[in-house]
């Protein structure tokens, strides 16, 4: 009897157990395939709105620039697209556009807005901007106490996304000094040029003066990266103050906008003293400012100037020196523009929420931004 | 042996005849469920993941060929440079292997242009194949045939 209860006790558990089994596998098996066809959904949906996105000029075709120096209004965008109108080549992005993709003093599009144009209920997505390569530099500018000289110490380690290092990667330093001299103020260049080693690094030293009673007030590097003539600009982190906290830079069009930053933290009045542009290699003077070319809180808190051609250049980088008020007194600084992005090591994220738990697509492209080469990612999940 | 003995054995014997048949039924319910796996249209992510590729190697070359690269790359035999202008512009985890041709299919003689192990693009079932023509160099007419081969590592 008690051998029987036994038997019957051991037929349970291994059909118990083949059962559990059973129960786990099968419907895991099912998940995985499902878990892929809602990936494959998804790939064809990112490649749909990807398509739209780099492919499509939007409506109206210069939705990026059609308010002018006035606010820009997302409710005028009828069509979303970030291509350039009229270029017949692909891939190529119209700055304007995706300047109104970050946070802009002149107005932006909402990540709801673009959801909405793009017909992408039911989804989340963000779009990140990057350069090819990452550049992590560190910079290091030593003044002395004359003012006479600044020594420019800098590292750059260029790596993929992946962070293999770049070697043979031309880095190309320019470094921007504003000088407050007996014939007024000036913003002077000057070069410096290494290669990466095998691990992707270099450094450099480069030393400026001036002679008299001439002084150094501010000090901007731009790091200009080349692989296979291949570039990207990085902006190291400036000498003197916060630049936020100075002006903020936009280009409409042909039409340079400074405007007065919201927080009332330096309310002091600004001199636009100089602007240059800087396209890969030089930069070109574009303006000297006068004594009635300021920025304050009070009537004069937008400044514009049209400057012809300027949208057709598509200018890399634009160099603003502003007389200002740093910490206790008045110096020169120096400003980069116009993107916000510059200061984040030219990376943009449009809507950069954590992707969700579940199956996500990713799709990547390179594109062309204002002459330079970037990847544009697009990243989309279910909401 | 005993009546009883002989009765205890019988019920034992039955028992594990339960044991196998318990058994026995769950491995058909498996092997039917498994059977019909066999016959369920499972996605095959082979196409997918070919045309990607190829949507991304189109895009590479045709930027780079924007930029007006690609050609001075290739008429002035700069392979280093072609080579690590692909290194940096396709995604970090795509393998590239570069052949040259002119129109009629003769192979222009270069050096490997190859990111990753040569063997992956022979053991590998998704490899993206991008033909991209460039027309010439400057002011001369002499059209080369690029053929891009792509894998994921």
């Amino acid at each position: 009897m008690t051998g029987e209860a036994y038997d019957h006790l051991m037929a349970l558990v291994v059909f118990g157990v083949i059962f559990t089994a059973a129960v786990f596998i099968v419907p895991s098996l099912s998940y995985v395939n499902l878990l892929y066809l809602e990936q494959q959904q998804l790939q064809n949906v990112a490649l749909s709105a990807m398509k739209t996105i780099l492919f499509d000029a939007g409506y109206p075709s210069n939705w990026g620039s059609m308010h002018g120096t006035n606010m820009f209004n997302e409710t005028d965008v009828q069509r979303f697209g970030l291509a350039e109108f009229g270029d017949p080549s692909l891939y190529v992005l119209d700055s304007n556009k995706v300047q109104r993709l970050a946070n802009n003093p002149m107005g932006n599009i909402s990540y709801s807005r673009v959801k909405e144009l793009l017909g992408l209920s039911g989804y989340d997505f963000s779009i990140i901007l990057r350069p090819l390569f990452n550049v992590d530099r560190s910079v290091t500018i030593q003044r002395s106490s004359d003012e006479e000289t600044a020594t420019i110490t800098w590292q750059a380690n260029v790596s993929r996304s992946d962070g293999q290092p770049v070697p043979k990667a031309i880095v190309t330093s320019t470094i921007i000094y504003a000088v407050d001299s007996d014939l007024g103020y000036e913003t002077r260049t000057a070069q410096s040029r290494a290669e990466t080693d095998m691990l992707g690094r270099c450094s450099g030293t480069k030393v400026v003066s001036v002679a008299g009673k001439d002084e150094i007030k501010d000090v901007v590097v731009i790091f200009r990266v080349t692989v296979a003539d291949r570039a990207t600009l990085v902006v190291s982190s400036q000498d003197t103050g916060d630049p936020d906290d100075i002006a903020k830079i936009n280009v409409v069009g042909d039409t340079i906008v400074l405007s007065i930053p919201e927080d009332m933290s330096n309310p002091e009045n600004r001199w636009i003293t100089n602007i240059q542009m800087y396209n890969f290699e030089t930069s070109i003077n574009l303006y000297n400012g006068t004594n009635k070319d300021t920025l304050n809180y009070g009537s004069d808190n937008l400044w514009s100037k049209i400057f012809p051609g300027l949208g057709e250049c598509e200018p890399a980088i634009l160099i603003i020196t502003f007389w200002t008020v740093i910490g206790t007194g008045r110096t020169l600084a120096i400003l980069v523009g116009p993107w916000a992005w510059w200061n984040q090591g030219g990376i943009m994220k449009f809507n950069p929420l954590p992707v969700g738990s579940g199956a996500s697509a990713s799709i990547e492209r390179d594109v062309i931004i204002a002459g330079m080469a970037y990847v544009a990612e697009l990243r989309l999940w279910k909401a | 042996m005993t009546k009883a003995k002989r009765a205890k054995n019988q019920r034992s014997q039955k028992g594990q005849m339960r044991v196998i048949e318990a058994v026995m039924a769950s491995l058909i319910v498996v092997s039917a469920l498994a059977f019909l796996y066999v016959f369920a249209a499972t996605p095959s992510s082979q196409p997918q993941e070919t045309s990607e590729l190829e949507k991304i190697g189109h895009n590479v070359l045709h930027d780079m060929d924007e930029q007006r690269l690609l050609t001075r790359f290739v008429y002035n035999s700069e392979w280093a440079n072609l080579t690590a202008g692909l290194f940096v512009s396709l995604p970090t985890n795509v393998y590239f292997n570069l052949s040259i041709c002119d129109v009629n299919g003769n192979p222009i003689s270069h050096p490997l242009i190859l990111y990753g192990n040569e063997q992956i693009f022979d053991s590998s079932k998704a490899v993206a194949s991008v033909t991209y023509i460039v027309p010439g160099y400057l002011a001369s007419y002499s059209p080369r045939v690029l053929v891009l081969k792509l894998v994921r590592g």
